[in-house]
């Protein structure tokens, strides 16, 4: 600052992309708060995108609210990012970090020598706190000439730059303006102050062979949380709220920060008294004299923390960081000249639902949705695709798929306004959210080949209304399937893709291209079945258990009298099986009774022998356990499998049943208190009123038939 | 060297010459009664060149920020407590800052549960007293009385080994920088310079934990195990050379694979996972400190000199080894079984060092 008026320049020339010159004017006017970003993109793609954010101490700033203020001239003089975006080889690094650009490697592999793990520090200290102008820039001119020579030879990106910022001067320096002031990275330096030295034309010749594409700036807020992400320094700390500090306060800083970090401190629970802070100033001055520096950084106010209140660790600070280090500031862009199309479409939306006022409050609000209401059922699509966005506005408590039986969903919403960043992050997916979700989910599932990710995507494709990604994921999992058949991701996956078509109505989505799946996956898993059961260990087998019934359940759902007599095949060949595990056997066992494939006399010789004295009680226990899980219920109405039960408690002596009751009383905890009362009462009475059925399930069915009669031969 | 030579050799005489030449070299601002500036002091410790000739010996291998700090806590009027787990160089680094600060490392107080308050504050002659009454004559003074009159370091080891009673008497020692002798109604008062190291181990926390009004004056400074094996490696072989002096054995220095041999292993069990972060391991109760492999290794160099044949062999580290990691019998053999079995065996310069253990063991 002191800078710019010592020297009183009638025109600065910025280091800044050409094209973000019409955005000028906005700064330091009061439509903008900083930390704002420019955000360019490619007309065409707005996933090609760059992001060049602001603070309120970036120089180019202070430079361009000076020159708005005193009405002298300002422009960029970069080269235009449209020529960029032409060019997939010159995107890297420019493009999606421009803050990094100012400290290139050589400069901090300097700073690390002079003892700085922060550049930003060891520049601050050794050219910026000095007050006269001309003292260091012979310095610097000479350092970055040193350096240039020694670095690779600048690569072609850099000079095209070059050349381009130095026809920019020539055209400044040819009108009227008596005091130009070129504002460029000391890295620059040597290409761009002998400007005139230079051929014109061997510049232009440079920049002939540019291609250029349409693009499109407007501001954004952004936030220091996101300028400390994308900055990433990996030696030092790159940390905006001391920089604000030390530009704020300057001299006054540390102590400041310090003061700051107390109050921070005590708010979380800590008790620190102002002695602490102040003895820890103290600390911090006599490091920075110790280490040469002219005041204390932030390394030296982080280790006087560290001994004077942190015992010497340095987690204390990690209680603060985000507010101490990082800062919360977050930037805000005045609505005339925000341009954030995903952010106009949001406020379409949420107006068209009648929601328009959420984004006036940052309260968090519960809305409950009717999914038969049209408007709120676009509510609840617009919710699910900010989620696939990242862009958390509402949060899902509750939905008919949670909660069975209802036509409603529960959501929290809280709209804040770094939601506004991620909106703008998100446009790179496109300029509507429609479009935005949907080209993000295609991108998701095109990257993964796991089945249980894609079925879970299908699931929020479908609640976000996106019948282009239901589709395209559809045909993405036919592919997959070619080489995993015989996965038994399937068998956990097909409950939920059943699911899909039970709610497809409630979420009117088409429900052939699921049916066509299934159609291919079932018969697949149900004559997998088996061998997938025997690999399953008796850790596992709770586990397995459960997905079984769900399966069974999904069946059930279909209705489809194939798939059924597939997977009652499948349940008949694991109850015969001599290494599954019991639990699963026995859970098989009960479908298939349940289903009435078998009969009681049947089941009941199954569990007599699964009940046999010679066995291990644990593994009975087990069994029971499994025949038990879908549902418990049974034995109050079933007397024989009561009697058998009964018998095989009876032969347990004291200390085997002391052993084996939590396991049983696991396996019976699935029945309510009534239940147990009524199984209580009925073990007590001596005749019992139920009779038991004694048809016989297999007529007519030749195959079960053969079966069987080979099981009962066993 | 004189005839009669001591173990022990305090910093200030040990590396005389390195103090004089900082002394000479030291431009920067001193305060008032320090002999070196807390930059010298720092470079005493850290080592490095010191103009074109001289070479200042490293004295601590780790961040140079930890000692920054610990010599710049000295210079504020905040006393300095060094923690760290045992065998982490906390009394070795208390006695090069303090040579480097006053050039007397031998004002100590060694920390017990059985120390009283006369070690701290003063004691009396009880001769004179009796003879004379009580006097400034009859006070018999405590090693950081007379550091307060000197203005000088002094370090009290293990602090958190003292009673909390006991410690309590620093209090206005640290607050005041004056300790009041309420026999005479006077006080004796600190001499610019003055300050204490004090030492703690993290294995004894919660034995004698400072109080709330005694972390006040300390600022705390953590030296941590090494972070890297190369830098172990480099802890052991320094002070090994170190203790060669010392003792004066005129024996072959260790081989640099066998140190390396023996770091590894230590920093693998304590760290309970192999130095290329694929097996995971069970780590042994006992410490396993740098301090403990430099003194495994001594172990076998006297092993070796005296009764092999000079050159440190994997069979004279297995027996260190062993009884450095075998403290509690049953578990300890275990995990040291599996040790050998799982990384040991299948390490090719480790195979025979592995079937020297597997002798001891079994």
């Amino acid at each position: 600052m002191h800078l710019l008026k010592e020297y009183e320049p009638d025109c600065i020339l910025v280091e800044m992309p050409q094209e973000t010159e019409d955005l000028f004017q906005h700064i330091g006017s009061n439509l903008l708060k900083p930390p704002v970003s420019i955000l360019v993109h490619d007309k065409k793609d707005p996933s090609r995108v760059s992001y060049l954010p602001f603070t309120v101490f970036s120089p180019e700033w202070q430079a361009i609210s000076w020159a708005n203020q005193t009405g002298n001239a300002v422009r960029a003089i970069d080269l235009p990012l449209a020529y960029f975006k032409a060019s997939e080889n010159y995107s890297k690094g420019l493009l999606s970090d421009f803050t990094k650009l100012k400290f290139s490697n050589p400069l901090g592999k300097i700073a690390r020598l002079a003892g700085f793990n922060d550049p930003e520090q060891w520049w601050n200290e050794t050219f910026e706190q000095h007050t006269a102008i001309g003292d260091y820039f012979p310095l610097i001119e000479y350092m970055m000439d040193n350096l240039r020579d020694l670095d690779e030879p600048s690569n072609k990106e850099t000079l095209v730059r070059e050349a381009f910022m130095r026809k920019q001067i020539r055209i400044a320096a040819k009108e009227s303006f008596e005091r130009i002031l070129v504002l460029v990275g000391a890295w620059h330096l040597p290409a761009v102050k002998k400007w005139s030295e230079w051929k014109a034309s061997a510049d232009q010749a440079l920049l002939k062979p540019l291609k250029k594409i349409k693009v499109e700036q407007f501001f954004i807020p952004w936030s220091y949380e996101q300028i400390s992400v994308s900055s990433g320094y990996r030696a030092g700390v790159f940390s905006p709220a001391w920089y604000e500090h030390l530009f704020k306060y300057n001299e006054e800083a540390v102590d400041r920060w310090l003061i700051l970090a107390g109050r921070l401190l005590r708010q979380k629970g800590f008790v620190i008294s102002p002695a602490q802070i102040s003895d820890a100033a103290v600390l911090a001055r006599q490091l920075a004299q110790m280490r040469s520096r002219r005041i204390a950084g932030i390394g030296e106010c982080w280790d006087a923390i560290q001994a004077v209140i942190g015992q010497g660790h340095r987690s204390i600070l990690n209680v603060v960081w985000s507010e101490l280090v990082v800062g919360n500031e977050v930037g805000k862009v005045d609505r005339s000249i925000l341009a954030a199309p995903l952010y106009k479409d949001l406020e379409k939306q949420l107006k068209s639902a009648r929601m328009g006022a959420l984004l006036n409050s940052s309260d968090r609000l519960k809305k409950e949705l009717d999914l038969r209401k049209d408007s709120n059922l676009n509510a609840s699509r617009l919710f699910h695709r900010l989620n696939i966005l990242e862009v958390s506005l509402a949060t899902l408590k509750q939905s008919p798929e949670t909660k069975r039986g209802t036509f409603s969903e529960l959501w929290s919403v809280k709209w804040t306004a770094s939601l506004m960043i991620k909106l703008s992050e998100a446009g790179v997916w496109g300029n509507s959210i429609e479009i935005a979700s949907c080209k993000k989910l295609i991108d998701q599932a095109g990257k993964t080949k796991d089945i249980k990710v894609l079925a879970s995507m299908l699931g929020l494709a479908q609640k976000a209304n996106l019948p282009g990604v239901f589709e395209s994921i559809i045909d993405h999992l036919f592919d997959i399937l070619v080489v995993n058949e015989s996965s038994m991701v399937l068998l956990e996956v097909i409950p939920g893709l059943v699911n899909l078509i039970r709610y497809g109505d409630l979420r009117q989505t088409n429900q052939s291209s699921i049916l066509e799946l299934l159609e291919r996956l079932i018969p697949n898993v149900s004559s997998y079945l088996p061998d997938f059961a025997n690999g399953i260990s008796d850790e596992e087998a709770s586990l397995f258990t459960d997905t079984l019934l769900d399966y069974n359940h999904a069946l059930d759902v279909l209705g489809n009298a194939d798939y059924e007599k597939l997977f009652d095949q499948a349940l008949l060949v694991m109850i015969r099986s001599q290494v599954l595990s019991a639990e699963i056997q026995a859970a098989s066992l009960r479908l298939l009774f349940d289903k009435k494939v078998l009969d009681i006399k049947l089941v009941s010789g199954f569990m007599r022998k699964a009940l046999s004295r010679s066995l291990d009680w644990e593994k009975t226990a087990l069994w029971l356990k499994g025949f038990l899980r879908s549902n418990p219920d049974l034995f109050i109405y079933n007397r024989s499998f009561r009697n058998l039960v009964d018998e095989w408690v009876d032969q347990l002596d004291e200390q085997d049943f002391k052993v084996a009751l939590p396991t049983l009383r696991k396996a019976f905890s699935g029945m309510g208190r009534k239940a147990v009362a009524e199984l209580m009462e009925r073990l007590d009475s001596t005749e019992d009123a139920v009779e038991v059925e004694k048809e016989k399930w297999v007529d007519g069915d030749p195959d079960l038939e053969d079966l069987l009669n080979f099981i009962l031969s066993d | 060297m004189s005839k009669q030579s001591f173990l022990h050799q305090y910093s200030e005489e040990k590396y005389k010459k390195e103090l004089a030449a900082l002394l000479k070299a030291d431009k920067a601002p001193k305060p008032e009664n320090w002999k070196l500036s807390p930059k010298a002091v720092v470079h005493f410790l850290m080592g490095g060149p010191l103009g074109a000739k001289i070479k200042i010996t490293p004295k601590y291998f780790g961040d140079r920020r930890l000692m920054e700090v610990a010599v710049a806590s000295l210079a504020t009027d905040r006393a300095l407590l060094l923690v760290g787990v045992p065998g982490t160089a906390k009394t070795w680094v208390s006695e090069h800052i303090a040579a480097g600060i006053c050039g007397d490392s031998k004002i100590l107080v060694q920390g017990t549960a059985g120390i009283m308050e006369d070690a701290l504050r003063y004691g009396w002659n009880y001769a004179t007293l009796l003879k004379d009454g009580p006097s400034m004559e009859a006070i018999v003074p405590s090693p950081v009385m007379y550091a307060m009159q000197t203005g000088k370091i002094a370090r009290i080891e293990e602090l958190t080994r003292i009673p909390s009673d006991v410690q309590d008497s620093l209090l206005t020692i640290l607050s005041e920088k004056s300790l009041p002798v309420p026999e005479l109604n006077q006080e004796i008062r600190a001499v610019s310079g003055f300050n204490i190291i004090a030492t703690s181990n993290t294995r004894d926390k919660g034995v004698n934990e400072l109080s709330a009004a005694m972390q006040r004056r300390f600022n705390v400074v953590e030296l941590p195990l090494p972070k890297y094996l190369k830098d172990e490696v480099k802890i052991v072989q320094n002070r090994l050379q170190a203790m060669d002096m010392q003792v004066e054995l005129e024996v072959n220095t260790i081989p640099e694979a066998a140190v390396l041999k023996l770091v590894q292993v230590f920093r693998e069990l304590r760290n309970g996972i192999v130095e290329e972060g694929s097996i995971k391991l069970k780590s042994p109760s006992a410490g396993l400190s740098t301090a403990e492999a430099i003194s495994v290794l001594n172990n076998a160099q006297v092993l070796a000199t005296h009764f092999g044949d000079g050159v440190v062999g994997d069979k004279d580290l297995a027996v260190g080894l062993t009884n450095a990691v075998l403290k509690d019998p049953q578990n300890d053999r275990a995990i040291f079984n599996e040790y050998l079995e799982v990384v040991m065996k299948n390490r090719e310069e480790m195979k025979n060092l592995y079937d020297a253990c597997k002798a001891l063991i079994f």
